[in-house]
């Protein structure tokens, strides 16, 4: 509410109408959309050129004439289809296990109070700092001894690690801004603790879930070196590792690249922009509390 | 009428008090109602609560206590990755490294890309968030577009990277080749302060959204009664900014560092895909050097040094954040 | 809700198992690992493996391990003891693996297939005592590539030392438009970290015959030519300074070749890759490349730098398996399937067998270079040529070179004036024995 008063208050105090006020904030707003924009649009369109556009010097900014030939090359080849699908299960099996293990946690760490509970929340907090490059010898040593580094679940697990922190931290915030009214006056009424926790919480807590575990998804999905390390078969390689390789390999064709990276990007921001409402709450709750 | 409500009317407690004791209330009920079950109630919610967190806590000891721990053991062993046993050799693998002159070059290049990425994203954040708080035409849409490189796989960002920065046909290079800062088909990559300094500015690009909405959401958290009495004193909109705005951002603006610096000093992806650390490991950062140390020369007890090195002065970051944090670790 | 999430969770499991694991029924299964991942390569071998499985009623499972994972991967795969029956892999990888155990002697194999239709230079790389650990199957040289039309405009000949390399590379740095900038430098030097700035180095190396190891006794002797590989490497960057491309520091395969084939430099070390990249990127160019080999100091050229993929059977199954594995191995090297993997590269991959290179001479994508294939055919039959580290035989150090970037970082730094060549030099030489030191442990 708090929040909500002094935004309007301060909406009150700056904006005056102001002719040049908002000239010049419009000028800054359209450079740096400008700044932020140019480099994704610049891939869009390389990988729309044809070759002799592409290695044009110096480069023209719009090509007469549009292609859809790399992304042909790119999807005839059946390894990256298959990268494709890697990332798909990897993101997917990797947010269906964090979000399982983060909403039981966060709900357990919010809504009960025992023993060591802070030192558990301590410990999150903790685990959300620790970078993937000290955990990656380790990690890799692990899914070797289970034997499992040529399945990608050995990436799940990897991708689980430097994710679930991060989503169980966004899921606390979630939880707490759910008020306890409800719960409180379904456990006087005799509700058991598992039904609360299905039946009202879960419903409510519904939009927040979804974001975490969009988010979630696209960080696995974005995540390189994990999966570099933890799998060394070809067919089992993410997207991102694939198309790391395709850059550092011995032929590169950098319509194929630009194509790959498109649509590598593309579905994620589409994603990201559908949840992105959800997430700015989310993070911004935690935020102005921490 | 439930237990609860004539708990509030006997003790006119506040309505947030009786949340937080409903659960005595609960008691209060079932004791009267006869009831034993004082200690079973107490079990059984902390055994709940207990069975919530169990997946967490397993977790968080397999795959992020214990591999810590088995690092700071690798580093004191000659662990090759191509050898099945390995000896305990003490600290031989910090001896070596202190004696190794690429380590100190290697870190002043972690400390370089650090701190002017750090520095960098926190302005640039701050700049615009300031920039979404104040826009009213079009705020949300500005907002969302500002966020997107929050999401652009690194891995796409790496290969705009070289492609707008290709010597012959990036059009970046080019603009920087006309305005005669670099030469005739060259491109900044290939240049050792060019290279990280593209590397920087790639980075900063990629990570300003974060500091940009926490700093939005601080700024909207800031009281406008100071503004209000700071525009009766004749304060300018600058001096409100330095005087008012600043120094109410300071905690988030350390907890924002720290976080930062943690993630920063020890990313990896990009620099990787970028440059793989040169030209002339002018930008290999400790990072990468333990990438290298793994699976270059297979010798993850000299890497686990490495990383444990990095690791102890972040973990110094990292209790600061969380006790800075305090209020949110409730 | 919960069994929503049950179900989920099982599905996702499921999947990755079904994707991860494919168990098959047959008794007999044989594990190949390629190291080949480009899509041409992998569906011939594929397309072959499948053929001689079903010949012996065998079953099989191609693993593809990319180049850059291999060490690592086969660390692993030692460690967890699933190593594969049958490796397909550079020397690098047969090094590696004979010395830690690994292989089958081959001698049985090579001599049913026929020891002298195999040319002897192939075979010697993978022989130590008589005893050969491998089944060569195609290998790659390095040459100069070149602009004939380019070299015909400006009346240049082939230069036979490296003073006219030096003088021609010059010649061929044009400028058409005259406005003070470079159009076409003439030879590009890459010098990309990983890999490349070694292989070009080494390329210059063995041309003034400077080695690792002493190929007659084996001994590390790089730290005692400190000054000849100073010299060499003087000479690499002076020709840098004088005649490439300024990001040519920064440039891996993919650049100097692309660069060749978009006409932005006139020479360039290669392994006749660039003939690939033209058919497919600019068809103009095609008829206008050729290729020498890079000249001695005085003429006198001692070694070129090569490289060979081969064949290996892991002595780790029982009796039965690593005969399947002969059996297989054999079955592979008919002139035919020999000629078509090596095709699956033209001009890059050389066969291994003077029987399939009569094939390999006449298929169509390498009618066009008859000049050029027998340029480095003649090469692979009467000169030396070295991976690097391997003058005296299987070493393990290719792997080391090949896996770190310590070459890359010290020619770059003498490139970029920030060492000097014999800085550079002697921090190679203490890396070098710094590596060897791991190994030899």
């Amino acid at each position: 509410m708090r929040i909500r008063e002094n935004i309007m208050k301060q909406t009150k105090i700056y904006n005056k109408p102001n002719l040049l006020r908002n000239c010049v904030l419009g000028l800054i707003s359209v450079f740096f959309i400008g700044v932020v924009g140019f480099p994704l649009l610049w891939m869009v369109v390389s990988s729309l050129k044809p070759a002799t556009e592409l290695f044009k010097s110096p480069p023209t900014i719009f090509s007469d004439t549009i292609t859809f030939e790399w992304y042909l090359d790119a999807f005839s080849n059946k390894t990256v289809v298959r990268y494709f699908i890697n990332s798909l299960l990897v993101a997917t099996g990797t947010t269906v296990i964090v979000i399982v293990m983060a909403t039981f946690g966060a709900y357990g760490l919010t809504r009960f109070r025992f023993f060591g509970r802070k030192a558990v929340t301590v410990a999150v907090l903790s685990a959300y700092c620790i970078p993937p490059i000290m955990l990656m010898i380790p990690l890799y040593r692990i899914i070797a001894r289970m034997h499992l580094n040529s399945s990608l679940f050995g990436v799940i697990i990897g991708h689980t690690t430097v994710t679930f922190p991060f989503a169980i931290w966004l899921l606390i915030s979630f939880f707490r801004s759910i008020p306890r009214d409800i719960e409180e006056a379904a456990l006087v009424n005799g509700a058991s603790d598992l039904t609360i926790f299905f039946r009202i919480v879960l419903p409510l807590c519904v939009p927040g879930i979804l974001s975490t575990g969009i988010l979630v998804f696209i960080l696995s999905w974005n995540e390189y070196l994990l999966a570099s390390v933890l799998i060394s078969q070809d067919s089992m390689k993410t997207l991102t590792v694939g198309i790391a390789n395709y850059i550092s390999s011995t032929e590169i064709n950098w319509g194929v690249i630009m194509a790959l990276g498109t649509a590598t990007t593309v579905p994620i921001v589409l994603m990201f922009t559908a949840i992105q409402k959800y997430f700015v709450e989310g993070l911004t709750a935690g935020a102005v509390k921490g | 009428m439930y237990p609860v409500d004539a708990f509030l009317g006997q003790n006119g407690m506040s309505k947030e008090m009786v949340m937080e004791n409903s659960e005595q209330a609960y008691l209060i009920k079932s004791t009267k109602q006869g009831r034993n079950i004082f200690l079973n109630f107490y079990t059984r919610r902390k055994l709940l609560g207990v069975i919530f967190i169990l997946p967490t806590i397993l977790f968080l000891v397999v795959f992020i206590l214990y591999p810590v721990l088995s690092n700071l053991f690798l580093s004191l062993t000659d662990a090759c990755l191509t050898k099945k046993n390995y000896n305990f050799i003490g600290f031989e693998n910090y001896l070596k490294l202190f004696t190794n002159k690429m380590f100190l070059k290697y870190s002043w290049n972690t400390l370089v890309w650090t701190f002017f990425s750090v520095i960098g994203q926190l302005v640039l954040g701050l700049g615009l968030a300031m920039l979404i708080n104040y826009q009213t035409i079009g705020g949300p849409f500005l907002r969302g577009f500002l966020l997107i490189p929050y999401v652009v796989p690194a891995v796409a960002l790496a290969l705009i990277t070289k492609w707008i920065f290709n010597g012959d046909y990036g059009i970046a290079s080019k603009w920087l080749q006309n305005i005669g800062l670099i030469d005739y088909k060259q491109s900044p990559l290939a240049l050792p302060g060019g290279a990280m300094a593209v590397l920087i500015f790639v980075n900063i690009w990629r990570s300003y959204p974060f500091p940009m909405l926490i700093y939005w959401a601080a700024l909207k958290g800031i009281d406008t009664e100071l503004y209000e009495a700071a525009g009766v004193d004749g304060a300018n909109r600058f001096q409100s900014f330095w005087f008012i705005t600043l120094p109410q951002l300071k905690n988030t603006t350390i907890v924002l560092a720290i976080l930062r610096i943690v993630w920063t000093a020890t990313y990896f992806d990009l620099i990787w895909m970028v440059t793989g650390g040169g030209p002339a490991g002018s930008t290999t950062h400790l990072p990468i050097m333990i990438y290298q140390s793994s699976f270059g020369t297979f010798r993850i007890g000299y890497a686990s040094a490495i990383s444990i090195l990095l690791g102890i002065v972040l973990f110094v970051c990292i209790i600061y954040y969380v006790r800075k944090s305090g209020d949110f670790a409730d | 809700m919960l069994l929503v999430f049950m179900v989920l969770v099982t599905l996702s499991t499921g999947l990755v198992f079904a994707g991860g694991q494919q168990e098959s029924q047959k008794a007999e299964k044989l594990v190949i690992w390629t190291n080949l991942t480009a899509e041409a390569q992998t569906v011939v071998l594929t397309k072959q493996f499948n053929e001689i499985a079903d010949e012996m009623g065998i079953d099989i499972e191609m693993v593809t391990v990319s180049f850059g994972d291999m060490y690592t991967k086969l660390a692993t795969a030692m460690q967890s003891g699933d190593v594969p029956d049958i490796m397909h892999t550079n020397e690098g990888g047969v090094a590696y693996l004979y010395a830690n155990d690994m292989l089958t002697p081959m001698n049985e194999v090579i001599g049913k297939i026929g020891k002298d239709d195999f040319v002897k230079s192939y075979l010697d790389i993978l022989t130590v005592n008589g005893t050969v650990w491998g089944v060569p199957d195609w290998a790659l040289h390095t040459s100069v590539w070149y602009r004939k039309d380019l070299f015909e405009k400006y009346g240049l000949n082939i230069p036979r030392n490296w003073d006219e390399l030096m003088k021609t590379a010059k010649a061929l740095n044009i400028d058409n438009d005259s406005d003070g900038n470079i159009d076409i430098y003439g030879f590009a030097v890459s010098m990309s970290a990983v890999n490349v700035a070694a292989q070009v180095y080494y390329e210059f190396l063995y041309s003034a015959g400077v080695y690792t190891f002493d190929p007659k006794t084996g001994e590390y002797i790089f730290g005692k030519n400190k000054k000849k590989a100073t010299e060499v490497l003087q000479y690499m960057i002076d020709l840098y300074h004088a005649a490439s491309p300024p990001s040519s520091i920064e440039w891996a395969w993919s650049e100097f070749r692309n660069a060749l084939v978009e006409g932005n430099v006139a020479m360039t070390q290669d392994m006749g890759a660039v003939i690939l990249m033209a058919q497919s990127n600019n068809p103009e160019m095609v008829g206008k490349l050729g290729c020498f080999d890079l000249p001695g100091v005085n003429g006198d050229k001692k070694a070129s730098f090569g490289g060979s993929y081969n064949f290996v059977a892991s002595n780790q199954g029982d009796e039965e398996k690593v005969k399947l594995a002969k059996i297989f191995l054999e079955k592979l090297y008919t002139p035919e399937r020999a000629a078509e993997r090596a095709l699956s590269r033209p001009m890059f991959a050389f066969p291994s067998m003077y029987s399939a290179f009569d094939i390999y001479k006449k298929a169509d994508s390498v009618s066009q270079y008859q000049d050029e294939v027998d340029v480095i055919y003649d090469a692979f039959q009467h000169s030396t040529w070295y991976r690097y580290g391997m003058e005296a035989g299987l070493n393990q150090m290719a792997s080391q070179i090949e896996a770190t970037t310590f070459f890359g970082e010290a020619i770059q730094s003498a490139a970029l004036g920030k060492w000097t060549a014999e800085e550079a030099v002697d921090y190679i030489d203490q890396m070098l024995q710094e590596q060897l030191s791991i190994i030899g442990d």
